[in-house]
Order: structure tokens, then sequence, then C-alpha cells
């Protein structure tokens, strides 16, 4: 199976290079994987406790951005 | 009190916008290497950012660096005790994949330094992936925990995804 893509554009000379990853950029292009994934995961819960608090105050997200506008 | 004469200023090179590079999106990861370091800040300027995959945000890296916990971003008016954990910066909302009339603003101050930490302006506009017709948008900051100068440039798409197209302007600042 073919490695992803990547575009190396290099200022110096102005050159557009298109390869596939390297062992090692495809191992990190993995890592990077997991790290967005729990970032979205972060994300999520983020919402959740938000929402939680404003069930909690009564309010709706509306009346919550007018308080804090 | 004697009159006052408006001097025009006589330094040359003060201010203005250079354009460095012109690079369209393609692949999963673009980079723009050797950046030159005689500018003062660096703008990055990403027109009609589209993703293959829908719903998908995009993402920045300084220096190619994917070490652990040196990079971060914050959204807040002010904070204090942030950490670093993350590997890239978010520049973008999450996009259409099939409508792509966003633009992303990104100014990365004093890059060439190489006695401090990094920072950058982020500001956003995304076509809504929902309702294409909707936009999202984000102003925030990214930060750099690392003292060297900044020489590359890193685009990547949320979770692995690939660009479908979009067009990376790099301009330098005087």
């Amino acid at each position: 199976m073919s490695k992803p893509m990547v575009r190396i554009h290099d200022l110096s000379t102005n050159t557009i290079t298109d390869r596939e990853m390297t062992d090692e950029e495809f191992a990190q292009y993995e890592a990077d994987q997991a790290e967005m994934a729990a970032r979205i995961a972060a994300k999520a819960a983020e919402a959740i406790a938000k929402a939680a608090l404003l069930t909690q105050l009564g309010i709706t997200e509306e009346q919550a951005k007018l308080l804090l506008s | 009190m004697g009159n006052r004469t408006l001097v025009p200023s006589t330094t040359p090179g003060q201010g203005g916008m250079t354009l460095i590079s012109t690079t369209t999106l393609s692949g999963a990861t673009v980079s723009l290497t050797s950046i030159p370091a005689t500018y003062n800040n660096l703008v990055v300027v990403v027109r009609n950012f589209l993703p293959a995959t829908d719903s998908k945000y995009m993402l920045m890296r300084f220096n190619g660096d994917s070490g652990a916990n040196r990079h971060a971003e914050g959204t807040a008016l002010g904070a204090t005790a942030q950490t670093f954990s993350a590997t890239s910066v978010g520049i973008s909302q999450r996009n259409d994949n099939a409508v792509g009339n966003g633009l992303i603003n990104v100014e990365i101050f004093d890059y060439k330094n190489t006695t401090t930490q990094k920072m950058c302006r982020i500001e956003t506009l995304t076509t809504d992936p929902t309702t294409t017709t909707n936009f999202g948008y984000q102003r925030l900051l990214g930060f750099y925990n690392q003292t060297g100068a900044i020489s590359s440039l890193d685009f990547i798409v949320e979770s692995g995804g690939n660009f479908t197209s979009g067009t990376v302007l790099l301009y330098g600042v005087k």
C-alpha cells in the first residue's frame, strides 16, 4: 500500500517536489492522528461540560452569549 | 510655539509586504522550506482550503517540529499557566469538502529571532460543512516554545486527510 503524499516547496530554489512519505514521516503522520483524535475528544468533552453547565444554570446558549457580550 | 513641518521618513525598506511564494495545497502535508530570514514578520494567507474529507480543519506546524508538547493555541483574551500540549496549531474551523470559499490569515511575529519562543495570530473564515451558505470563523493565537528561527512551515489536514485544493501565499513583512 502506498503512503500518503507530501508536497515540499523549497523557497530557496522555488522547487516543488511531490513524493510519498518516508517511513519516518509516516510514523509521525500516524502519531499525529492519535494526537488529533485526543484533541477532538477533549473538545467534545468540553462541549458536553458546557451543555451541562447551561442546563445547571437554566439558560440557553444564546442567553449565555448575550450575558458575555 | 513656532510652526512645525512634517518630514517624511527617509528610512528605506520600512513597511510593505512582499510575496515570497505561492503553493497549491496537495497531498497530506505541504511544507514550505528554506523560508528567507530577511523580513521582520511573516504572513500566511490560505485561500479556498478544501479538504478531501468533509468537515476537517487545517493545522500548521513550525519548523517541521513534531516533538511532543511544543505547540499550543489559545482563544481567550488572556490566560495564565498555559501548557504546551500539541504538535501543531489549528488554523481553521472545520470546512466543507466541496465548497471552499474560505480565507485564512496567519501573522507570525519576529520569526527569525533566536532568543524567544514564537507566536502567531490566526484569523479564519471557513465554509460550514453542513450548510455551505453558512460560515465558521475563529480568532486565536498560536504558540511554539522553541527559540530557533522559523525556517519552515508545514500545513496538515486534521486526522490524516488530504488536501483537495487551496492556495498558500507566504508574504514577508518588513
